[in-house]
């Protein structure tokens, strides 16, 4: 398996392709705002440069989290608005809608006691919690619930990115082995999820399909009838006639 | 059983001019409700930035653990023709006034209840002729009619 990332500074955009274009883009930060990884397979808009559009969107995230805490019908007791939470704490959101995206987002809650033991043994410094992340993807707005789709890039997270020994925490995910995986299941889930499916797709696996049970049958027939040739003879055949 | 938590309508520069609750245990108090709304109201605005096609008109459904939120703007759906927009600019102060109601997870036509108290606030609001534009709602009418559409739409949650 290789872990080590790939030579360039910034990860290469994947060609779009046919299959990914209902995933928009993706964005992984960590707890302190900082960009670990941007993702894009279909934007044709961009309003601003890349680093004012990474500190818009973890500006617009942290707000809803506390606007969301402070709305929160259910509980008598909640903060001031504005207060920062700690992960885990106060009502959050896991998604919202406009009329041209989807946005699923999900916060992992930290685990401090077995993370400072494992970095201790990595030799990596107290306190650094690398697996507490947003992990936030932009879809077609009818998408469904992406919940277990996000849990499982957060798995890929954990596999590809914090078992690896060369990276260091709180800089930028370079790792070939982490976005070719994600890519992979991104489009995977766009070919599952995804209401809108790619138009004409279905029918060409239906005709692959049948095209092939079509050979396979006559290949049955010529094999059946070859046998049939041989074990009879040429007289049982002219009487058969 | 309250299927709607709380009723907000917030003018187009993020006043809030209409607050109602319909029994959440966690009521917020006027400062807060204003607070909320004008924070809404940026959000609202910053996500149409980052929106990744143009065309982008603001967050529709927000879902949260415990409740969902439903937002309508005011004259943005579907299409319009030129002309619509051409009045939307000579006529702005009707544009961008959202109402949004939080309910329980899950809760499903919110749109239609929606537009309902927006022709609501049309009929009682804006042809008001004591009504100030931007200025919070204090229209009996209006409180009347709107309780009936939102006791109604219970009545119409409890029979399905």
């Amino acid at each position: 398996m290789q872990f080590f990332g790939g030579s360039d500074i910034s990860p290469s955009p994947p060609a779009p392709t046919a299959s990914g274009n209902n995933a928009h883009m993706m964005y992984v930060f960590n707890r302190n705002g900082v960009c670990l990884l941007y993702r894009e397979w279909n934007r044709p808009l961009h309003t601003l440069n890349a680093q004012q559009d990474h500190k818009l969107m973890f500006g617009l995230l942290f707000s809803l989290k506390s606007l969301t805490a402070k709305m929160d019908p259910t509980s008598m007791d909640k903060g001031n608005l504005g207060v920062p939470q700690l992960p885990g704490q106060g009502c959050s959101f896991h998604s919202f809608r406009t009329n041209t995206y989807k946005l699923s987002f999900m916060e992992t809650p930290s685990g401090i006691k077995f993370e400072i033991m494992q970095f201790q043994f990595l030799g990596r410094g107290f306190g650094e919690n690398i697996r507490f992340v947003q992990i936030i993807l932009i879809t077609h707005p009818k998408t469904g619930d992406l919940r277990e789709s996000l849990k499982y890039i957060y798995n890929l997270y954990v596999e590809y990115v914090v078992k690896n020994p060369i990276y260091t925490p709180g800089a930028p995910i370079r790792c070939e082995l982490f976005n070719t995986s994600l890519d992979q299941y991104v489009r995977s889930i766009s070919y599952l999820l995804f209401k809108p499916r790619p138009s004409g797709t279905g029918d060409l696996v239906l005709q692959k399909a049948y095209s092939l049970m079509l050979i396979s049958i006559i290949k049955a027939l010529i094999s059946v009838s070859k046998s049939v040739v041989k074990n009879l003879g040429s007289r049982d055949i002219l009487n058969i006639i | 059983m309250a299927a709607i938590y709380s009723l907000y309508i917030i003018n187009k520069s993020g006043g809030l001019i209409f607050y109602k609750d319909y029994g959440s245990s966690g009521r917020m108090d006027t400062n807060d409700s204003l607070r909320v709304a004008s924070l809404w109201h940026s959000m609202h605005a910053i996500s149409q930035q980052l929106s990744p096609t143009v065309g982008c008109l603001g967050i529709e459904l927000l879902e949260a653990d415990t409740f969902d939120l439903h937002c309508f703007q005011s004259l943005t759906g579907g299409y319009l023709n030129p002309f619509i927009y051409l009045y939307i600019y000579l006529f702005t102060s009707i544009l961008g006034t959202k109402f949004f109601v939080v309910c329980e997870p899950g809760t499903q036509h919110m749109e239609g209840l929606l537009k309902v108290i927006y022709e609501l606030y049309t009929d009682y609001v804006l042809k008001n002729p004591f009504y100030e534009m931007e200025m919070p709602i204090r229209c009996e009418l209006f409180d009347i009619n709107l309780s009936q559409a939102i006791q109604k739409d219970r009545v119409a949650l409890l029979g399905r």
